[in-house]
């Protein structure tokens, strides 16, 4: 290839930076969603916990905007040395789109800062205010859903891709599930990194309204992350039947040859997404006057989260993939026995997931009942609640990491399916193994750039 | 933890044994059920499953048993985490940030662990080749290669997916599928117009672009590849 990047190889360092990229774009992009209807609930409700969680979540966005410029620029550069064959076929497809990319970061940038730094100016025009809140949105969207078209195009291209129009090139067989399961993703995201921050200043705060804030904006941090994220599943399922629909092998390369191993990991991530979010109201139901009598249904919610987690990732066998035959083990060990093969199938597995979703939803039902059929105390939370919200981050942004490889990786020695070839030495699809080392790696990278967030935001600088 | 009887000296316990008898004061005692929990799904998972007899259809591998028993004893620490009690405030900030620090680091590196634990595959270059390798034998690592994709749908001797017919015997069968075309003649159809014969009760999702995708050369190898399967 004309340039490498030794030692750890050009896709290797293009990997870590278009996914840091990722990251920070679904923050910002997911987190003012929230932001502005909080800042309505604010103007509705009056209640000034909402207008305090827009602007301090705002404050991260407006850090983290620059990082996720920074690293789309990054990415772009490290792509085009290695790649240069691939950058001037995409750049010749999608030019038009390239161009009003580049010219509405230029306008989201100027609608982000007028909205961050108009927050005290607009203070008596909170409804102007917040319109820019959506204006800026609307354009984050839009930025999201042309970059998505390239990526989208990347994995399924059209039939005639070479004659298509640009609009077909655009709206390829897998554009909308892409679209539909990110939107939802980011939305996920944002409220994940809100709680992240929130356990972050609950833990260092120094008065008892601050702790009591935090803990109000962690739990509706929380809130707004597993609401989406029960969600996430049926738009995943939407995405991946429009990847069956255009090529079944890429499906079956997804669950059950070299990829079905990554998907099992996967299970396990969702599963303790889920565990996580029910591991936190079950500490914060107990904030609650009288909470503890429904402590009892959360032991049920989370026996049915193991089962179902042990049905979930249930293999059909533990062979790594289609082609390995078992040299030198009994086959009879490593397959699933026969009767109990429907634990391998995907209904099965759907069903788990299912049962999973529901009794969450059950949970917060209880801790409704329980919020309206006593008081709840802001601030009296165990401290291990915080840390559940540290880890359901940490896990979110491993599973998103994950999951983006696995989408790239789905194209196997092509830089666009059937279409473009890899003919780079990095062609071939890297082990689960090698991935979760990279994914932990950026998920790492990701946690330490937050830090440097809260801490220039809300340690080093004055609050805004 | 130390128990003692009116009068009498404190017995000093293990921990660990302390926490089984549920004597001493109540941070032992939240072991014991999450413990006893755990001991009876192991068992459960490693006892009655071994004594079934394979003919059954329900006998487990070590493989699953060793899956489900490591979600066995992760629930077991989850419960017994859950009689852990209420924990006191956050403490000097330097001690924070560490614990903040440490819970990412144990979760992300215990999910790259499970990362590396998993089967891993083998990364298989493609086959160079050479003088000596025969057409079928180019055409079987053609119909292996993940990036042609052959056998992610179709099996053959047991190994591979389900979307598509068994072709274990199509060498057998190639030349009797449709009137009028030779075994030559059926395959190469059926690689490059998948849609011209559809056997029954398969879906039309053979991608039909492996005309435009594959060499002359690469067809006439998987046509001596398969022709060899009887």
């Amino acid at each position: 290839m004309p340039i490498d990047i030794p030692p750890f190889g050009a896709r290797t360092v293009i990997w870590v930076f278009a996914q840091q990229h990722l990251f920070f774009a679904s923050f910002v992009l997911g987190a003012p969603i929230f932001i502005v209807i909080c800042e309505y609930l604010g103007l509705r409700t009056k209640d000034l916990r909402y207008e305090r969680l827009a602007r301090e979540t705002m404050k991260m966005v407006a850090v983290a905007y620059s990082i996720t410029a920074i690293f789309g620029v990054l990415f772009s550069f490290i792509l085009m040395g290695p790649y240069q064959g691939f950058t001037n076929y995409l750049m010749v497809r999608f030019y038009p789109v390239f161009l009003a990319y580049g010219l509405l970061i230029l306008l989201e940038t100027i609608l982000m800062y007028t909205y961050w730094y108009s927050w005290d100016a607009l203070a008596r025009r909170k409804r102007l205010h917040i319109s820019l809140g959506v204006a800026v949105n609307l354009v984050g969207t839009v930025m999201m859903l042309l970059m998505n078209a390239v990526g989208a195009f990347m994995l399924t291209p059209p039939q005639g891709a070479e004659e298509a129009s640009l609009w077909q090139l655009i709206n390829n067989p897998s554009w909308t599930g892409l679209n539909l399961h990110r939107f939802i993703a980011n939305i996920t995201f944002g409220g994940f990194m809100v709680a992240l921050f929130a356990a972050f200043m609950f833990l260092t705060a120094k008065k008892d309204e601050d702790r009591a804030f935090y803990d109000w904006m962690g739990f509706t941090g929380n809130l707004i992350g597993v609401a989406s994220l029960m969600a996430l599943p049926i738009a995943g399922y939407i995405y991946a039947r429009e990847l069956f629909l255009y090529d079944a092998s890429i499906s079956t390369l997804l669950m059950a040859d070299k990829l079905a191993w990554f998907f099992e990991v996967q299970g396990i991530l969702v599963s303790l997404l889920f565990l996580g979010a029910n591991y936190y109201m079950w500490l914060g139901i107990q904030r609650i006057e009288n909470g503890r009598r429904f402590l009892s249904y959360f032991r049920t919610t989370f026996a049915v989260i193991f089962v179902g987690t042990a049905i979930w990732v249930t293999p059909q066998n533990f062979l790594p993939d289609l082609t390995t035959q078992a040299v030198g083990v009994d086959l009879q060990a490593i397959a699933i026995p026969e009767k109990a093969a429907f634990m391998g199938l995907m209904m099965a597995k759907g069903l788990a997931v299912t049962s999973i979703i529901i009794m969450t939803f059950i949970s917060y039902l209880l801790y409704r009942l329980a919020i309206l059929t006593g008081r709840i105390t802001w601030g009296a939370i165990d401290s291990k609640a915080q840390y559940a919200l540290i880890f359901l981050p940490a896990v979110a942004v491993y599973t998103m990491g994950l999951m983006g490889a696995v989408r790239e990786l789905a194209r196997q020695d092509f830089l666009v399916h059937g279409l473009v070839q890899d003919t780079s030495p990095y062609w071939y699809i890297p082990t689960l193994g090698y991935t979760s080392l990279v994914v932990g790696v950026n998920t790492l990278i990701f946690f330490a750039l937050m830090v440097f967030i809260f801490f220039v935001g809300f340690k080093l600088g004055k609050e805004g | 933890m130390d128990s003692k009887a009116p009068g009498k000296k404190p017995v000093k316990r293990a921990p660990a044994v302390a926490a089984i008898r549920g004597r001493g004061n109540g941070v032992a005692t939240w072991a014991r059920g999450p413990f006893l929990g755990t001991l009876a799904v192991l068992a459960i998972i490693w006892i009655p499953f071994s004594l079934l007899p394979v003919e059954l259809g329900w006998s487990f591998g070590t493989p699953f048993k060793l899956f489900y028993s490591a979600i066995g004893i992760t629930g077991g620490l989850f419960f017994a985490l859950l009689k852990v009690g209420p924990s006191q405030g956050a403490g000097l900030p330097a001690r924070v940030v560490g614990g903040i620090t440490l819970t990412y680091l144990l979760t992300v590196g215990a999910l790259v662990g499970v990362g590396l634990a998993f089967p891993q595959f083998e990364i298989r270059p493609p086959g160079e080749e050479t003088e000596e390798a025969s057409g079928a034998e180019r055409g079987k690592a053609l119909f292996q290669d993940s990036g042609i994709g052959c056998y992610l749908c179709h099996t053959v001797t047991g190994a591979g997916g389900l979307r598509g017919p068994d072709l274990a015997k199509v060498g057998e069968t190639a030349a009797t599928r449709k009137a009028g075309l030779s075994a030559d003649e059926y395959l190469r159809e059926s690689i490059t117009n998948p849609s011209a014969y559809l056997v029954a009760n398969y879906p039309p999702i053979m991608p039909p672009n492996y005309g435009d995708r594959l060499s002359v050369d690469q067809i006439e190898d998987l046509l001596a590849y398969l022709k060899s399967l009887r």
